[in-house]
C-alpha cells in the first residue's frame, strides 16, 4: 500500500508542481496517474522512489515513511519502467534485465539466469537476449525495460508512459500484454500516461490530474466514466463516454448455440425462420471453425472479429451492429462457438443495472 | 635588452607569420572542405589531412632548410601543414551536418547547388568553421615560435636567445608574450564565434 | 635511410625515450581528467573556471612551458620531467573538457533509469556514465596522444626531445638523413599510438554497432 499524505510539491521559483496530495494506492493494484502535461502526474510518481522530493507531507509504503529509508535501497526495491525504455546502450539485452540483481550484490551467473526468466516473461524471444538496445525495435526495446522492472521481483512498480514512444500497434499489443502478466504478479503498480483511454483501459484505479498538481477525481474506471466528479473530467474523459462506459457492464446475455454446418461449410445463427425472401442469413466459417463472413442469397459481408463472452456489454453492442444478421457471433480463441440475439442485447441497454 | 620597440617588431612578426600561415590554409582548406561536406565524397582527405598532425613542425621545418635554404617558406609551410586539419575538418562537418530537412527545402524551393552551398550550408556551418579557425589560430601562434630556431624574427627570439645567453629573464618575456599573444587572438576569435551563431543575432532576424 | 640503418641502436634508443615522453603525459591526463570531469560536472560554477583555465593553458606555448617549469618547481633545465609535466598540463587541460563533454552525451533517460534502479552516484560513473560516454571521449584522447608525439619533438631546442633530438643535430650538422629519420620515427609512432587508441575505442563500444538489424 502506497500513501500519500498532504504531498505538496512547490519548486524555488515559486512553481507549484503538487498541491495537498491525499492519494492511498491500494496493495496489488494498477494504479493510473492520468492528465495532461505539466500536472504533477510524473512528478507524484517520481516522489514514491525519491526521485523528486516532497516539500510539505510524507509519502508512506506499507506503512514506512519512506523519508527515512535511505535512497538506494528505497529504489532497488521498486521496478521502474521509462518512456522510451532508457535502457543502458552499452548493455545487451540479458545484462540490462539482469541491473537490479546485480545492483543488490548478486552474482552474474545466478543474476542472468533470474534475468533470462524475465525476458520469457515479457515474451521477448530468446535469440534477442544477446542484442544490444540499438539492435532492437522500439517495442522489443520496451519489452526489456519492464523485464528489467520485474527481474528482482520488487513489491512496487513503477511505470512513466511507458508506451507512449510505440506505434499504436505494438502500444495495443503491450498494453494487452501487461494486463495479461498482471494474472501471475502480484505487484502494486503505479502507472503515468496523458492518454484518457489506456487509463481507462489499464486501470484498476484511476487518479485524474489536472493543472495546477491538484486530483479532480480517484476512481474506479467505470465511476470516471458515468460520474465524472466534474467539467474537467468529462472532458478529459472526451466523447463516446457513455457509450464507452458500457464496456464495464457484464454482458450476462444468453449464447445460443450455432446449427449444423451445410454442404458450404456455413451454418445458421438466427431464432426465427424467413426474414427475408431470400432466406435467414447464415455464417460462413473456415477450417479451423473462425468465423469468415456472412451469407445470404448473393450477398456476401464479412464477419468480423464478433464477441468474446465476458468482455461487456460495449463489445456485445458493437458485436450485433456490425453483423448483418439479427445475431452476433460469439468467438472463443478465434472460434466461433455461439450467437447473440439483437433483441436480448439492445434489451439489456435498456434496463441499466443499478448504479446506486 | 628587449626594449619597447623590439618587443613591438617580435609581435608584428609573430603575427605576420600566423597570419600568412592561417590565411594560406584558409584558402586549401576551406574551398576543399566545403566541397567534401556538400557532395559527401574525399572524405578520405580528412583522414589524410589528420594524419598531418602527427607531422612534427619541427623536423618539417629544419628538413626544408636544408634543402632550400633559410627563410619564410620552411617554417610557413610547417605552420600550414599544421593548420589544415583543423579547418579542413571542421569546415567538412559544419556543411555535412546542416539539418538535411532545411537543405531539402532549399533545393525544393529551385536554388542551385552553389545557393545551397552557400546561402543555406555555408551560414549553418559557420559557427564549427569559425571554431577549426580557433583551433588552427592557437597552435599556429604557439608553434610559430620555432622560427626562431632558423633563425628567423617573431617572439620565439626571445626564448631562444634567452636559453642561449642564459638570460632566463628574457625567456619568461617571450614566453608571457606568445601567451598574450594568443589569448588576445582567441577571445576575438571567440567573440566571432558568438556573433556567427544562430539566434544570437536579433538584428538580423528583426529585419528578415 | 642510409643514417638508420648506420645508427639503429641510437635510432631506437631515441624512439623509446620519445615513446615514455609522449605517452606517459597522455596517461597521466587521462587519470586525472576522468575524476575531475566527473566531480566538475556537479558544480556549475567550478566547472566554468575550470574550462576557462582550461583554455588559457592551451594557449601557452610548449617551448615556453618547458623552460618555465624549472623556475617554477626547480628542477634542473635538461630534467624529462619538465616535458613531463607540461604535456600532462596540456593533456588535462584538453580532456578535462572533452571529459565533460562525453558526460553530457550521456542520454538523460539513461542516467535517470540508473538513478531510478538504486545506483549509488559513483557506482553510476563507473558503471554507466563512463561506459556510454567511451565514443565521445577516444576520438579526443587520439588528438591529444597524437599531439604530445609532435610536441615531444619540440623539447630537442632545449635538450630533452626524443627524436627531435635528430632535427636539431640533423640541422646543425647540415644532415637531411638524420632529420629525415626523425621525422619517419615520430609520424610512425604517432599513427601508431592513434590506431591502438582507436582499436582500444572500437573494442569498448562493441554496443554501438547495430549488426544485427532491429527486427
Amino acid at each position: 500500500m502506497i500513501e500519500f499524505e498532504g504531498v505538496s510539491k512547490t519548486y524555488p521559483d515559486g512553481t507549484t508542481a503538487i498541491e495537498q496530495l491525499d492519494l492511498v494506492v491500494p496493495s496489488g493494484s494498477l494504479t493510473v496517474f492520468v492528465g495532461p502535461s505539466g500536472c504533477g502526474k510524473t512528478t507524484s510518481m517520481r516522489m514514491i522512489n525519491r526521485m523528486v522530493e516532497p516539500t510539505t507531507g510524507r509519502i508512506l509504503v506499507d506503512g514506512e515513511d519512506i523519508a527515512a529509508v535511505p535512497t538506494v535501497r528505497l529504489r532497488q526495491s521498486m521496478g521502474y519502467v521509462l518512456q522510451g525504455a532508457g535502457l543502458f546502450p552499452h548493455r545487451t539485452a540479458l545484462d540490462n534485465a539482469a541491473t537490479t540483481l546485480r545492483l543488490t550484490g548478486m552474482s552474474r551467473a545466478e543474476a542472468r539466469e533470474k534475468a533470462r526468466d524475465a525476458l520469457r516473461l515479457v515474451r521477448l524471444r530468446p535469440e534477442l537476449d544477446d542484442r544490444f538496445p540499438s539492435q532492437l525495435s522500439g517495442g522489443q526495446q520496451q519489452r526489456v525495460g519492464v523485464a528489467r522492472a520485474l527481474a528482482a521481483d520488487p513489491p512496487v512498480l513503477l511505470m512513466d508512459e511507458p508506451f507512449s514512444a510505440v506505434d499504436p500497434v505494438v502500444r495495443a499489443e503491450l498494453q494487452a500484454e501487461l494486463l495479461h502478466l498482471r494474472k501471475t504478479l502480484s505487484q502494486t503498480i503505479v502507472f503515468v500516461t496523458h492518454d484518457i483511454d489506456e487509463a481507462l483501459l489499464l486501470g484498476d484505479r484511476i487518479a485524474v490530474f489536472g493543472p495546477g498538481g491538484t486530483v479532480h477525481q480517484y476512481a474506479k474506471p467505470q465511476t470516471i466514466l458515468e460520474r465524472p466528479a466534474d467539467s474537467f473530467v468529462a472532458q478529459m474523459v472526451g466523447r463516446d463516454r457513455g457509450f464507452r462506459s458500457l464496456g464495464f457492464q457484464t454482458d450476462d446475455l444468453p449464447v445460443h448455440p450455432l446449427g449444423e454446418r451445410d454442404a458450404q461449410g456455413a451454418v445458421t445463427a438466427h431464432s426465427s425462420e424467413g426474414h427475408s425472401a431470400e432466406g435467414p442469413w447464415r455464417l460462413l466459417l473456415d477450417e479451423e471453425g473462425g468465423p469468415v463472413a456472412w451469407l445470404r442469397g448473393e450477398s456476401r459481408i464479412p464477419a468480423g472479429e464478433g464477441h468474446v463472452a465476458g468482455a461487456g456489454l460495449r463489445s456485445a453492442l458493437d458485436a450485433v451492429l456490425a453483423s448483418p444478421a439479427d445475431a452476433a457471433v460469439v468467438v472463443d480463441e478465434g472460434r466461433a462457438v455461439g450467437w447473440l440475439d439483437r433483441n436480448a442485447v439492445l434489451r439489456a441497454l435498456s434496463v441499466p443495472e443499478d448504479r446506486s | 635588452m628587449t626594449d619597447l620597440s623590439t618587443i613591438l617588431l617580435r609581435m608584428l612578426e609573430h603575427l605576420g607569420y600566423t597570419g600568412l600561415a592561417v590565411g594560406v590554409s584558409a584558402l586549401i582548406a576551406l574551398p576543399l572542405g566545403l566541397l567534401i561536406g556538400h557532395t559527401g565524397r574525399g572524405t578520405w582527405t580528412i583522414g589524410v589531412a589528420n594524419a598531418l598532425r602527427a607531422l612534427p613542425s619541427l623536423g618539417l621545418m629544419t628538413l626544408l632548410v636544408l634543402f632550400i635554404g633559410a627563410g619564410i617558406v620552411p617554417p610557413i609551410t610547417a605552420l600550414v601543414l599544421l593548420a589544415i586539419p583543423p579547418i579542413l575538418a571542421n569546415t567538412a562537418a559544419g556543411v555535412a551536418h546542416a539539418d538535411p530537412a532545411t537543405v531539402d527545402a532549399a533545393r525544393a524551393m529551385g536554388m542551385t547547388e552553389r545557393q545551397v552551398l552557400i546561402q543555406v550550408e555555408l551560414p549553418i556551418a559557420l559557427p564549427l568553421i569559425v571554431g577549426g579557425f580557433r583551433a588552427a589560430t592557437l597552435q599556429v601562434v604557439a608553434t610559430a615560435t620555432i622560427a626562431a630556431f632558423v633563425n628567423l624574427g617573431g617572439l620565439g627570439r626571445f626564448i631562444f636567445d634567452g636559453l642561449a645567453l642564459y638570460d632566463y629573464g628574457r625567456v619568461l618575456v617571450g614566453a608571457a608574450l606568445v601567451a598574450g599573444v594568443a589569448l588576445a587572438l582567441d577571445g576575438v576569435l571567440a567573440l566571432v564565434s558568438r556573433a556567427v551563431a544562430p539566434g544570437r543575432h536579433p538584428r538580423r532576424r528583426a529585419t528578415a | 635511410m642510409s643514417w638508420m640503418l648506420t645508427n639503429g641502436g641510437m635510432f631506437t634508443e631515441l624512439l623509446g625515450e620519445h615513446t615514455v615522453l609522449s605517452l606517459l603525459p597522455t596517461v597521466i591526463g587521462l587519470l586525472l581528467a576522468v575524476p575531475l570531469g566527473a566531480m566538475l560536472r556537479g558544480l556549475p560554477r567550478a566547472r566554468t573556471i575550470a574550462v576557462v583555465v582550461a583554455g588559457i593553458v592551451f594557449t601557452i606555448p610548449s617551448l615556453a612551458l618547458f623552460v618555465v617549469i624549472p623556475g617554477l618547481i626547480g628542477t634542473r633545465i635538461l630534467d624529462p620531467v619538465n616535458v613531463v609535466l607540461a604535456l600532462s598540463m596540456y593533456s588535462l587541460a584538453l580532456l578535462v573538457r572533452s571529459v565533460l563533454d562525453a558526460l553530457d552525451a550521456v542520454p538523460g533517460d539513461v542516467r535517470d533509469a540508473a538513478r531510478a534502479m538504486g545506483y549509488a552516484p559513483l557506482r553510476r560513473i563507473v558503471a554507466v556514465d563512463l561506459p556510454v560516454a567511451v565514443p565521445v571521449l577516444v576520438p579526443a584522447l587520439r588528438v591529444v596522444a597524437v599531439t604530445n608525439v609532435s610536441l615531444v619533438s619540440v623539447g630537442a631546442v632545449i635538450g630533452i626531445g626524443g627524436l627531435g633530438s635528430l632535427f636539431t643535430a640533423g640541422y646543425q650538422r647540415s644532415y637531411p638523413d638524420q632529420i629525415f629519420a626523425g621525422i619517419i620515427g615520430t609520424v610512425v609512432l604517432a599513427l601508431l599510438l592513434d590506431r591502438l587508441i582507436a582499436l582500444a575505442g572500437w573494442s569498448l563500444t562493441r554496443w554501438r554497432r547495430t549488426a544485427g538489424a532491429a527486427a
